[in-house]
C-alpha cells in the first residue's frame, strides 16, 4: 500500500529536526569499513551487506556499520534483514537515542505498528523526559499513516515532560491532519514558550509563515483560535501579521497596533514585517492600514530609513485614495531641510498627487520650481495630469497653458479634448488624429476613437452645446451631461447623428443606473433603424434590461439584434449577453 | 432511445441514409461543419439536439470534417444557428452525393440521428450549474435536462431517462474526503447536513449505505439499457461503492466506524462495471479514494503532473460507437485535474474500451464499456478548461471557450444516444 501523503509531509517536517545527540560513546577500536564501503560504492549491495554484517557481529553497537547496513539493505530491498542487528545493538546499548531512532525508523518503514509502539515505550521508559524519544516515536507512527496516534504520542510526551514541550511537533501534526485551528493554538504555544532558538520574534515569524498556508475557507477559524480570550500580545501579533498577508491588513492593524512593543527596535521590526506582508493587498482599506504602519515605522526610524518609510506611506495612502494624507506626508518630506533620499522622485509624486487631488495651482507651482530637475518625460506626464485637473475645474485655458511647449503626441491628445470641450469639433478631430492610436494608455486611445466616431456624423464644425455636455461628463456630472447630449441630439436631427448621440447618452444614463436610459435608448434605436447606431442601441438596451433583471426583454432585444443585424460588429457581444440572459453562462 | 433499441435497430431509413437525406426530398440541407471552420463547436451540439427535439431527423457524419452534422434546411434551424452563432453551410443534394462519396472512401460514416434523448443529471438540488462541467456544457449548449438526486433515484425515477450524468459525487459517502481539510467550511457543513437528512428520510442508517444503494440503482439503470456518463470523483467512487456492497470503506466521520482494515481484500469486483483489484486509501485525512486514479491530485507525495491525452482513432465503419464518442477537431488535448483525474491501466477490466490516454503513462483518461443492455462512459478530471480547478475558483465561462475540444467529448456523449445505428456483425 502507498504511504499516505500526510505522513510523508510530517515525516519530512519532523525528520528535519535533529536528535538530541549524546556524545559518541567510546566504541573501542574503530573497525575497518573500507572494504564494505568499496563494495557498496560499486553497487554490490548484497556483498556489502555481508561485509557490514561481519563488522556488526564483532562490534554490535558500532553505529556507522548499522547505518551503512540499513542503507544497503534498503537499496537491496531487504530491510527486514536488519532486524537482528538492530535488536542486538539495542540490547547492548539500551539508552542510546541514535540506535532507538534507527530502530523506530526501520519498524516504521517495515509497516509494523506494534514494534514501533513497543520500541517507543521502551525508549520512554529508559528516558522518560526525553523530547527526542517522543518526537521520534511520533515520527515513526506518522510514517505509518496514523496521524491521530502520532498526536496521542506527542500529547503524552507533553504531559510527561511538562511545559510547552513538543509544541512545534503537535502543531505540525495538526496541520497534517487539516486541523488548522488546532495548529494555530499549537503554534501559539510554540511562540509563547520561549523555547525557539531565535527567541519569541523568530517564533512568531515561524508561526506566521507556516499558518500563512491556511486554506482560505479556514482562515477565520485560525484567527478565532488565536484571538480566543485571553489573546495575549503574541496571539494578536500573529493574527495581525497573518491577516496582513491574507490581504486583510485593515483587520490586522486593528489587532497589531494596540500591542506594538514600546521599544523602538522591536517595534520597527514588527512594523516592517507588517507593512511588507501587506504590500500585495489591493483593497483601499488594506493599503490605508499599510500607510498607518509605515507612518509609525517612520517615527521610530531615523535617517534614510525614516524617509523611505514616509515615501512608502505616502504611496500607500495614495493607492488607498487618501490623497490628502499622501500630500501631507509628501509635503513634509519635500520641506525636510535634511534632504530626502530621492528628492526628485518625492517631488514628482507630490505634484502628481496634488493634481489628482484637485489642487492644480499648487501642482503647477511646484512643477515650475522643479521642471529643470525632472526628466522631460516626467514633466510631460505631470503637465497632462495638471491639465486634466484644470479641465475638471472648468478652466480650459489654464489647461491649455500648462501644455504650452509640449510637442508630444500625448499632449495633443489632451489638446483634442480641450478643443472638444470648447465645442471645436474640427480642431478636436485634428488633434486626435495627430495623437494617433498610441498616445497615452490603451483606454485613452479607445476613448478618443469613440468620441471621434460620435462627432463624425455631426454636420457642423462647431457645436458648443456638445462641448459643454462632454465637459460636464469630464467633471463628473453625468446626469447633466446626459441631459445636454439629449438636447443636442434634438437639435441636430436624425441625419445629423442624433442616433449616435442618443445611444451615447443612453449608455451613460444606464451606467449610472438612471431609469431614463431605457427611453433614451429606445429613441436612439427608433431614430435610425438602418444605421450602425441601431444595433449599438439595442445592445445597450439588452444590457440595461439584463442589469435590471428583465431577462425576457433582454432576450427579445438581443435576438432581434442578432437576426436583424447579423453583420454588425456588436453581434458577438450580443450573443454573450444573450447567453447570460438565458442563464447559460455565469454572470461576469 | 435506450441502447437495446440503438444497437438493435436496422431500419431501411438507416440503410438509405448513406445516399440521401433521411428527412425527405429537400433540395438543400444544412451542413454544420465541426472542423476549424466552425465558429461555435459547443453550441452546434445544442442546435442539433433542438432540431431532434422538434421532431426533425439528421445525420452525424462521423470523422467527416471533425464530425459534422447534416440537418434539414428549415427556417427554425437557420434562426437557431444565427442566434447561437453556429456556422452553417447550405449544401445541395449534389453536394451531399459528393460528401457521401468522401465518406465511403475514407474512415468515416454517416449515423442517423432520430430522437433527442431525455437527459438527467444526478446532482444535489441546491447545486449551481457552474459546479460541474457537464451541466455547464448542457446550459451553454441549451440542452434541457432534469436534476435527479437520491430521493428520485431511490423512487425509481431513472427509468424516465435515457441518459444520465453523474455530478462529481462521492458515492463512498465520505464527502470527497474533504471532511477534515475543510472542517467548518459552510459548504461542507451544508453538504453533510443535507446528505445525513436524506439518508435518514430514506431509511438508511448512514450516508455511505444510502450512496451504495444509489450506486446499485444506477448500475441497474445501465443494465436496463441506459447510457451513463460520469466524470471526476463519480467515476471512481461509484465503482468502489459497488464493490464494497458488504464492506465498510467509509471513515469514521462518515458512518461512525473506521474503515475495515482489510477492506481492499474484501472488495467484490464482480459487482463493478469498469474497474477491478483496486487498493483503497486508508487514511481518512487524504482526499484520495484508491489507486484507480493515476494522478492523485490531493495526495502530494503521489501527485503526478499534468500532461496531454491523445484521442484514439477507431474504425468508423466497424466501431461507430467509440468513434462517435471521440469526435473532435483536435486529437491531443491538454489534461486537467479532478479529484479523480485518470484511471490506471492495471485497474481496468479486460472488456473496457480506452478512448483516450496519455502516451507512455500508466493511466488513461477516457474509457467506455457495455454493461447489461446499456453503456457507461467515464471521463477523468473536473473541468477541461480549468486544468488546476480548486474549490472556490470562479466558474468557467464557456462563451470564452466555444471551441473547447474537451467539452466536445462531453457533448459527444449527450448526442450519442440520439444516434440510430445498424447492427454490426462485429
Amino acid at each position: 500500500m502507498r504511504r499516505p501523503i500526510t505522513s510523508i509531509v510530517l515525516c519530512a517536517a519532523l525528520g528535519a529536526l535533529t536528535l538530541v545527540a549524546t556524545p559518541l560513546a567510546a566504541q573501542g577500536d574503530r573497525p575497518n569499513l573500507a572494504p564494505a564501503t568499496a563494495l557498496e560504492q560499486a553497487g554490490h549491495y548484497q556483498q556489502a551487506a555481508a561485509a557490514y554484517e561481519q563488522v556488526l557481529r564483532d562490534h554490535p553497537t558500532y553505529r556507522p556499520a548499522l547505518y551503512a547496513l540499513e542503507r544497503v539493505l534498503r537499496a537491496a530491498n531487504a530491510l527486514p534483514e536488519l532486524v537482528p542487528y538492530m535488536d542486538s545493538a539495542l540490547a547492548r546499548s539500551p539508552r542510546d537515542p541514535l540506535i532507538y531512532s534507527l530502530v523506530l525508523r526501520v519498524w516504521g518503514d517495515l509497516g509494523n505498528p506494534d514494534s514501533v509502539t513497543a520500541t517507543g515505550r521502551r525508549w520512554v521508559r529508559a528516558d522518560p523526559k526525553s523530547v527526542a524519544a517522543y518526537r521520534e516515536w511520533a515520527f515513526a507512527v506518522a510514517q505509518l499513516g496514523d496521524l491521530a496516534a502520532a498526536q496521542r504520542v506527542l500529547e503524552e510526551g507533553r504531559q510527561q515532560i511538562g511545559g510547552h514541550a513538543l509544541a512545534r511537533e503537535l502543531a505540525q501534526v495538526a496541520m497534517a491532519m487539516g486541523d488548522w485551528a488546532g495548529a494555530a493554538r499549537a503554534w501559539l504555544a510554540v511562540a509563547t514558550s520561549g523555547s525557539e532558538a531565535g527567541g519569541p520574534s523568530d517564533a512568531i515569524l515561524s508561526a506566521t509563515l507556516t499558518l500563512q498556508r491556511t486554506p482560505p475557507a479556514l482562515r477565520d477559524s485560525v484567527v478565532t483560535a488565536l484571538l480566543t480570550p485571553p489573546a495575549d500580545t503574541v496571539a494578536r501579533e500573529i493574527a495581525g501579521l497573518l491577516l496582513a498577508g491574507w490581504g486583510r491588513a485593515d483587520e490586522g492593524w486593528v489587532q497589531l497596533e494596540p500591542v506594538l512593543p514600546a521599544a523602538r527596535a522591536p517595534q520597527a521590526q514588527l512594523l516592517g514585517r507588517f507593512s511588507e506582508r501587506a504590500r500585495a493587498a489591493d483593497a483601499p482599506a488594506a493599503q490605508r492600514a499599510r500607510g498607518y504602519a509605515l507612518e509609525r515605522l517612520a517615527k521610530v526610524s531615523s535617517g534614510p530609513a525614516a524617509q523611505r518609510a514616509r515615501i512608502e506611506a505616502a504611496r500607500a495612502f495614495a493607492d488607498a485614495g487618501d490623497r490628502t494624507r499622501a500630500t501631507q506626508l509628501l509635503s513634509a518630506i519635500a520641506n525636510d531641510t535634511t534632504g530626502p533620499p530621492d528628492a526628485v522622485a518625492t517631488m514628482a509624486m507630490l505634484i502628481g498627487v496634488n493634481a489628482d487631488a484637485g489642487r492644480p495651482e499648487e501642482a503647477e507651482r511646484r512643477l515650475d520650481e522643479w521642471r529643470g530637475k525632472l526628466a522631460p518625460d516626467e514633466v510631460s506626464s505631470l503637465s497632462e495630469r495638471i491639465a486634466w485637473a484644470w479641465i475638471r475645474e472648468g478652466a480650459l485655458d489654464r489647461a491649455d497653458h500648462v501644455l504650452a511647449g509640449d510637442s508630444s503626441v500625448s499632449a495633443d491628445g489632451v489638446r483634442g479634448w480641450i478643443a472638444l470641450y470648447h465645442g471645436d469639433l474640427a480642431g478636436a478631430n485634428a488633434f486626435f488624429k495627430n495623437a494617433g492610436p498610441y498616445a497615452g494608455t490603451r483606454a485613452d486611445a479607445t476613448a478618443r476613437t469613440e468620441v471621434l466616431a460620435l462627432v463624425a456624423r455631426l454636420p457642423a464644425d462647431t457645436v458648443p452645446a456638445l462641448g459643454e455636455a462632454l465637459l460636464d461628463l469630464a467633471q463628473g456630472d453625468t446626469a447633466r451631461a446626459v441631459t445636454g447630449l439629449v438636447a443636442v441630439a434634438g437639435r441636430v436631427g436624425t441625419k445629423g447623428g442624433a442616433a449616435d448621440l442618443l445611444t451615447y447618452a443612453g449608455r451613460l444614463a444606464a451606467a449610472r443606473g438612471d431609469s431614463s436610459a431605457e427611453e433614451i435608448l429606445l429613441r436612439a434605436f427608433a431614430a435610425d433603424t438602418a444605421g450602425a447606431s441601431a444595433p449599438a442601441a439595442e445592445l445597450q438596451l439588452g444590457r440595461f434590461y439584463l442589469e435590471h433583471d428583465r431577462a425576457a426583454d433582454a432576450k427579445m432585444r438581443l435576438e432581434h439584434l442578432i437576426l436583424a443585424y447579423p453583420e454588425s460588429a456588436v453581434v458577438p457581444e450580443a450573443r454573450r449577453l444573450l447567453d447570460q440572459a438565458r442563464g447559460a453562462i455565469p454572470k461576469s | 432511445m435506450k441502447r437495446r433499441e440503438f444497437v438493435g435497430a436496422l431500419g431501411a431509413a438507416a440503410v438509405g441514409a448513406r445516399f440521401r437525406p433521411t428527412w425527405g426530398a429537400a433540395v438543400s440541407s444544412l451542413l454544420v461543419p465541426m472542423d476549424d471552420a466552425q465558429a461555435n463547436h459547443l453550441k452546434a451540439y445544442g442546435l442539433t439536439y433542438r432540431m431532434l427535439k422538434r421532431g426533425g431527423h439528421g445525420e452525424w457524419l462521423i470523422n467527416y470534417r471533425g464530425g459534422s452534422f447534416l440537418l434539414p434546411d428549415d427556417a427554425e434551424t437557420t434562426r437557431d444557428a444565427a442566434l447561437a452563432g453556429v456556422t452553417l453551410q447550405r449544401v445541395t443534394d449534389t453536394d451531399i452525393v459528393g460528401i457521401r462519396g468522401t465518406i465511403a472512401e475514407n474512415n468515416m460514416d454517416s449515423v442517423p440521428l432520430e430522437k433527442a434523448p431525455t437527459v438527467a443529471v444526478y446532482v444535489p438540488p441546491t447545486a449551481q450549474p457552474w459546479d460541474d462541467a457537464v451541466t455547464m456544457a448542457l446550459e451553454y449548449a441549451a440542452i434541457p435536462y432534469d436534476k435527479v438526486w437520491d430521493p428520485e433515484v431511490m423512487a425509481g425515477r431513472l427509468s424516465d431517462y435515457e441518459w444520465l450524468h453523474l455530478h462529481h459525487e462521492d458515492f463512498t459517502g465520505q464527502y470527497s474526503k474533504f471532511y477534515l481539510t475543510y472542517a467548518g467550511a459552510p459548504w461542507l457543513t451544508e453538504m453533510v447536513q443535507r446528505n445525513t437528512e436524506t439518508a435518514k428520510a430514506l431509511g438508511f442508517v448512514n450516508v455511505p449505505e444510502l450512496k451504495k444503494a444509489v450506486a446499485r440503482t444506477i448500475r441497474g439503470f445501465v443494465e436496463d439499457g441506459g447510457f451513463l456518463f460520469a466524470m471526476c470523483a463519480a467515476t471512481e467512487t461509484i465503482e468502489l461503492a459497488l464493490a464494497a456492497e458488504r464492506v465498510d470503506i467509509a471513515a469514521a466521520y462518515a458512518d461512525g466506524t473506521p474503515m475495515d482494515p482489510n477492506a481492499s481484500a474484501k472488495m467484490d469486483w464482480s459487482k463493478t462495471m469498469a474497474f477491478e483489484n483496486a487498493q483503497l486509501e486508508m487514511n481518512p485525512a487524504i482526499a484520495s479514494f484508491s489507486d484507480i486514479d493515476g494522478h492523485q491530485v490531493n495526495n502530494p507525495g503521489h501527485r503526478q503532473p499534468l500532461g496531454a491525452f491523445q484521442i484514439f482513432e477507431f474504425s468508423a465503419k466497424i466501431d461507430p460507437v467509440p468513434t462517435m464518442l471521440v469526435q473532435s477537431h483536435r486529437n491531443v488535448i491538454p489534461d486537467f485535474y479532478g479529484v479523480t483525474t485518470s484511471f490506471m491501466r492495471n485497474r481496468l477490466k479486460p472488456g473496457d474500451i480506452v478512448l483516450a490516454d496519455e502516451a507512455g503513462a500508466p493511466w488513461v483518461k477516457y474509457i467506455h464499456g457495455d454493461h447489461g443492455k446499456g453503456t457507461w462512459t467515464y471521463f477523468g478530471g473536473h473541468d477541461p478548461e480549468d486544468p488546476q480547478h480548486e474549490i472556490g475558483d470562479l466558474p468557467t465561462d464557456l462563451s470564452l471557450h466555444p471551441h473547447s475540444p474537451g467539452y466536445r467529448l462531453i457533448l459527444n456523449n449527450v448526442l450519442f444516444p440520439a444516434a440510430k445505428k445498424r447492427e454490426l456483425k462485429t
